[in-house]
């Protein structure tokens, strides 16, 4: 392993921490991992995808980071298997992009190692895809965000960084952190639900949404 | 709990115990206008979470020009080194095959040229960025929808040459023989994304302003404008032109690919 390289466990705290630097360069390492890289080459012939290995990395990536920061990635599984089994599952389905899916667990995490990936047949994840209400919701959420001035947009940045976070909430680590930000953010916070309330194309989502994230 | 409205972000987040949810839940059924202020936060919430993967898709898409960059040198690196290894060995046995030895000192020469030349090209773009790497990962590749297998017009028979069998110098022949005016901007459409495929970017650039001239449906014309850009930037002309385009659409939040745009100006 090279000085400036990661171990898998030192990834993990990284990507669970809410120092963005850090979470910035364990990310970066992943995309660059030859065995990530050499593994997704190799699926994107297998499976004849149409797009190009990089593509898909970038959407694991992102799903990855989203399943890690609400507590969905715990951690049983290794890191890179986990990534590679996202991939996969985005290639075999032939998925493009990953903002318009949602990846639903068929097994459990700890079930998910490099033999159980040997076996093409076996797939972790079932994708569902965001109906066109869904992306309309999010393309205009963009929007609204694109709408701030650049200062809240670097504060919310941050704080949305953090309060995302919730397994590190959860583990009651740095919950000062996130007070002290939330403090900051909140005018922001408060300009954007307003942009929200006053968006006429978005009351048809002014529902509250039971048991969802968001 | 003492005031639901504290709680909300809680809630959402789903850090409260099952029977604080619980209490919450009911407070919601009874109050409508806790309800409605939950449902803002959620909104909220997933607008951050947007504003994040928007962040991290822009930072990944430095790193992939990085990556391309990496991948050219050690490319360079293993031609020389493929061809300093036999000029050594035939330096040695130079008196009897001098013909093959003058063959590498060229070879090696040739090498040296093009590196030299990969870097200049390499040092001379701003922030060591590829027009083409860059349009290449802002493009998405056509979306071509549900089509009947009995479907057997031209266009369909181009979709399906691109789709399966990424045979754009066969699909644009066939889309030169579509006259039909219904078909004119899916036609046009097609013949930009194999003109691009191609490496022609001058076409598809003439070809994405045809439609762009053509449609007033913004469902044709934004992602043309779009694309347009691309092209641009893929030909490596970020003129006057390109400019005002690039902020048009960055300004305007009626606009399908004002996100995009808004990315493709932090990377560049």
């Amino acid at each position: 392993m090279k000085a400036n390289q990661l171990s898998d466990a030192e990834i993990l705290e990284a990507l669970r921490g809410n120092n963005p630097q850090a979470h910035n360069a364990a990310l970066r390492q992943l995309y660059d991992s030859p065995v990530v890289n050499a593994k997704l080459q190799e699926m994107v012939r297998t499976f004849a995808y149409k797009a190009d290995a990089d593509d898909v990395l970038q959407n694991g990536i992102i799903l990855l980071n989203d399943m890690m920061r609400d507590g969905r990635f715990r951690g049983e599984s290794a890191i890179t298997t986990f990534l590679i089994s996202v991939c996969r599952n985005l290639i075999r389905n032939q998925v493009r992009t990953g903002e318009r899916i949602v990846l639903k667990e068929e097994v459990k995490e700890s079930d998910i190692t490099e033999s159980y990936l040997n076996n093409p047949e076996n797939e972790p994840f079932r994708i569902e895809e965001l109906g066109d209400d869904l992306q309309k919701r999010d393309k205009i959420l963009r929007g609204l965000i694109g709408q701030l001035r650049e200062r809240c947009q670097e504060v919310l940045e941050l704080f949305y960084f953090t309060a995302l976070n919730r397994q590190q909430i959860a583990d009651q680590i740095g919950l000062k952190d996130v007070a002290q930000v939330a403090t900051n953010a909140n005018k922001c916070r408060n300009e954007l639900r307003a942009l929200i309330e006053h968006t006429p194309a978005l009351k048809q989502f002014f529902k509250t949404n039971l048991h969802s994230n968001f | 709990m003492e005031n639901l409205f504290d709680n909300i972000d809680d809630y959402v987040l789903d850090l409260l115990n099952e029977s604080d949810k619980q209490a919450f839940e009911k407070g919601m059924a009874a109050n409508p206008d806790l309800a409605a202020a939950v449902a803002v936060h959620q909104l909220e919430f997933r607008a951050g979470q947007l504003a994040m993967r928007d962040n991290l898709r822009t930072q990944m898409a430095t790193w992939r020009v990085e990556k391309q960059a990496r991948k050219t040198v050690e490319a360079i690196e293993t031609v020389e080194v493929t061809t300093v290894s036999p000029l050594t060995v035939v330096g040695k046995e130079a008196k009897i095959v001098p013909m093959r030895r003058r063959i590498f000192q060229y070879a090696s020469a040739a090498v040296i040229l093009l590196a030299v030349g990969f870097a200049a090209r390499w040092a001379m773009q701003p922030q060591g960025l590829s027009g083409i790497d860059m349009a290449q990962q802002f493009y998405e590749e056509p979306n071509f929808g549900a089509r009947s297998a009995a479907d057997t017009s031209l266009i369909a028979a181009a979709e399906r040459l691109v789709e399966q069998q990424k045979d754009y110098k066969g699909a644009m022949q066939l889309l030169q023989n579509i006259k039909e005016a219904t078909l004119v901007e899916r036609t046009l459409s097609l013949k930009a994304h194999c003109a691009y495929k191609l490496g022609d970017f001058a076409t598809a650039l003439t070809t994405l302003q045809t439609l762009i001239d053509t449609t007033n449906d913004p469902l044709s014309k934004q992602p043309a404008e779009w694309r347009w850009l691309l092209m641009k930037l893929a030909a490596n002309q970020r003129d006057a032109d390109f400019k005002t385009r690039l902020e048009k659409i960055e300004n305007d939040e009626q606009h399908q690919y004002q996100n995009e745009a808004k990315r493709l100006k932090k990377v560049l």
